[in-house]
């Protein structure tokens, strides 16, 4: 049988049907808390923006129009409460920890590497909100420019100039030794 | 194309050229075929994009076990859905009114239809008041129109 498409189910659920809103809700879950995960840095914090979304999505279907995406409805609810939600502790990038490594290359190339990867995360952890947002879409959730800037309630230039400030930003981190970032830090 | 605008480029449309804009993409190519800064400012965003995505690596139990308790912790009785008082103003929104061929041309036909009437259609004047049963013409369209008292200008 077809699966039922996002904006079909959330008529049902516009007209109160708990059924369709669970399988609504089962089928986003994973996605929107790694996207509230990367934007927040915090776990908890993701689950309960999450927990959140998903009661308003509930609360308000009977208000919802299909102008837009289900899914680009929902992001900006949960890139909405992200980004409101003040930092409860400090940013712990998950990924700066372990990536696989690269069986190609030698020792001394994949530490280089893994080095670079972790003053990439950690750079990114500390964009401002918005910057990091963009780039969480375009590249975490594989979004193009288009469907980021209807998320994130902006233009596409919007964006594309958010994109630019937070490269270079990445770029910067990137260049500067890491003696001087850690000596920069403190 | 220069080269501070193949940076800016880079970054709004990533380092995959096959993705771009093909005017843009041309553009790029030729400058990073002519001038080697180019070529190594490609590289360097091919190693950007490649480190921001090694952190995307999915965490996949993590993920999991978090998506299960958070569709868990949504409690049995959700509560009361918000609806409009009025929600039936709300169907208009629904009416497509984006222009389209068969709406067109329903317009042209009725306008066309408006300005044949207009022009050919049959006339009303006095002398055919006789079809309005028990009037005459002195009763209805004359009286209608009865010149202004004072100076006998007729509407």
């Amino acid at each position: 049988m077809e699966e039922a498409s996002d904006e079909a189910l959330m008529q049902r659920v516009a007209g109160g049907d708990q059924v369709a809103f669970r399988l609504l809700a089962r089928r986003y879950t994973r996605r929107a808390l790694q996207l509230a995960h990367r934007v927040t840095g915090n776990q908890a914090d993701a689950e309960e923006i999450l927990q959140e979304a998903l009661l308003r999505v509930w609360v308000n279907a009977p208000r919802w129009r299909p102008m837009a995406a289900f899914r680009t409805w929902f992001y900006r609810v949960v890139l909405n409460l992200c980004l409101s939600r003040r930092r409860r502790a400090p940013f712990a990038p998950l990924e700066a920890a372990g990536d696989p490594p690269d069986p190609a290359a030698d020792p001394e190339t994949r530490r280089e590497d893994d080095e670079a990867a972790r003053r990439v995360a950690a750079a990114i952890a500390e964009l401002p909100a918005r910057q990091r947002a963009a780039i969480v879409l375009t590249y975490d959730e594989d979004l193009s420019n288009a469907e980021a800037a209807a998320i994130l309630e902006t233009s596409v230039s919007g964006v594309e100039a958010l994109l630019v400030r937070a490269k270079r930003s990445l770029r910067e981190q990137l260049r500067s030794p890491p003696e001087r970032r850690n000596e920069e830090d403190r | 194309m220069k080269l501070a605008e193949l940076q800016d480029a880079l970054d709004i449309y990533g380092s995959e050229l096959a993705a771009w804009p093909d005017e843009l993409r041309r553009s790029a190519e030729r400058l990073v075929a002519s001038e080697p800064a180019a070529a190594d400012c490609l590289e360097q965003a091919r190693q950007l994009d490649r480190l921001i995505a090694r952190r995307v690596q999915a965490q996949t139990p993590v993920l999991d076990e978090a998506a299960t308790r958070v569709l868990a912790r949504l409690p049995r009785e959700l509560p009361r859905q918000r609806r409009f008082a009025l929600s039936w103003p709300l169907a208009l929104l629904d009416v497509d009114l984006a222009p389209s061929r068969w709406r067109l041309a329903a317009l042209a036909v009725v306008a066309f239809l408006g300005v044949a009437l207009g022009l050919f259609g049959p006339d009303i004047d006095a002398s055919d008041a006789g079809w309005l049963p028990g009037a005459s013409a002195e009763t209805t369209l004359a009286v209608m129109f009865e010149p202004e008292p004072l100076t006998g200008v007729r509407p």
